[in-house]
């Protein structure tokens, strides 16, 4: 099975010329959901959450060869699907020329509609009531009431310190329930 | 302002002290297509190798007229031709001629008539067309003084009398 490859078995794999696409297979598969759903929880739309987890494994395509192993390969990985959906909502913030909390009311506008989405009533308030925070915020309480990340971990990925992402969980925790109480 | 004992609290003291977050589900809400998982590898896969393909000769040049940014230059280029070239036309000089066609003679004869008083008639004369000056036109008085003469000159000479030509059909 594709998941019981180690990481440094795969990258291994990678370097040589005639196993790299058969890795690069593996390393799809073994991580494409926990990616895609990191994306999801930032960017809501399934079709733009395709769009950036496609480019997110083109950028590991073509990245993975200088990948030094400073840190862990989904360490590596959650950083980058983590930056392009920030330069995703970005340039989406840049084609609409609107403020970024327009670009928050229409994803949360579309939330009403969405096809994929299968939770109740109070479960899309909360995701109405994430998407008022702000990026980092959102990213923070995301990785952490949903994934339960551990903060040194999350240290790692987003570059930030603990202290820093205690007081973002704290303050996005709060935020959150006062527009829970006001909706 | 929030106190750093608070932040630093646990997370599960945290979340029990905000009793409406505590109460929603944790569970994922959101869902993807059928078989989405299935199918995205090899569409990843896929685009891997379309990015990773040398683009033909033929290929790039179009991508590239076709492209975005070509298509906004050659739109500009456009538009800085066709302003250039109609400043160019309202710039062009218009002759005295072209104006003065324009203007009806009665408007012209009524500017001399209120502006011009005094007209020297000598200087008249250098506008006059060089042909006029050199063979001035004879008075019609003249000219048919000339043309009776001929004619009875002609009829002496053929023995034509006035009763011959009165009785000509």
């Amino acid at each position: 099975m594709g998941d019981e490859i180690s990481d440094s078995d795969l990258l291994e794999q990678f370097r040589i010329e005639s196993t790299r696409n058969h890795a690069f297979h593996i390393l799809v598969n073994k991580y494409q959901k926990r990616i895609y759903w990191q994306v999801r929880r930032i960017i809501v739309d399934h079709d733009d959450a395709n769009d950036v987890v496609q480019n997110v494994f083109i950028k590991v395509w073509r990245n993975l060869g200088n990948f030094k192993e400073a840190s862990s390969l989904y360490t590596w990985l959650y950083r980058i699907a983590t930056n392009e959906s920030l330069t995703f909502l970005k340039q989406k913030k840049a084609n609409m020329f609107v403020p970024f909390d327009s670009v928050s009311r229409s994803i949360s506008r579309k939330l009403e509609d969405d096809a994929y989405f299968s939770g109740d009533a109070i479960q899309k308030k909360l995701q109405k009531a994430i998407l008022t925070l702000p990026d980092k915020q959102r990213i923070v309480f995301n990785m952490k009431y949903f994934d339960n990340i551990k903060y040194e971990q999350m240290s790692e990925m987003l570059d930030t310190s603990v202290g820093a992402l205690k007081a973002s969980y704290h303050h996005a925790v709060k935020k959150i329930e006062v527009f829970l109480k006001n909706n | 302002m929030s106190k750093i004992s608070d932040i630093l609290q646990d997370d599960e003291s945290l979340e029990k002290e905000n009793p409406l977050l505590h109460s929603i589900s944790k569970e994922n809400p959101f869902s993807v297509p059928v078989n989405y998982f299935d199918s995205l590898p090899s569409e990843i896969i896929e685009k891997c190798r379309e990015k990773v393909e040398p683009k033909t000769w033929g290929n790039g040049i179009l991508t590239n007229i076709l492209g975005y940014k070509w298509r906004l230059l050659t739109t500009m280029g456009c538009l800085a031709v066709i302003c250039y070239l109609s400043i160019q036309l309202n710039n062009r000089p218009v002759s005295y001629e072209a104006i003065a066609k324009n203007i009806p003679d009665s408007l012209i004869v009524e500017h001399f008539d209120k502006n011009i008083t005094d007209i020297n008639v000598s200087t008249l004369e250098d506008f006059q067309e060089p042909e006029s000056i050199s063979s001035p036109v004879k008075s019609s008085s003249d000219s048919t003084n000339n043309t009776d003469q001929a004619i009875i000159a002609y009829l002496i000479n053929h023995n034509i009398s006035v009763s011959d030509i009165e009785n000509e059909p």
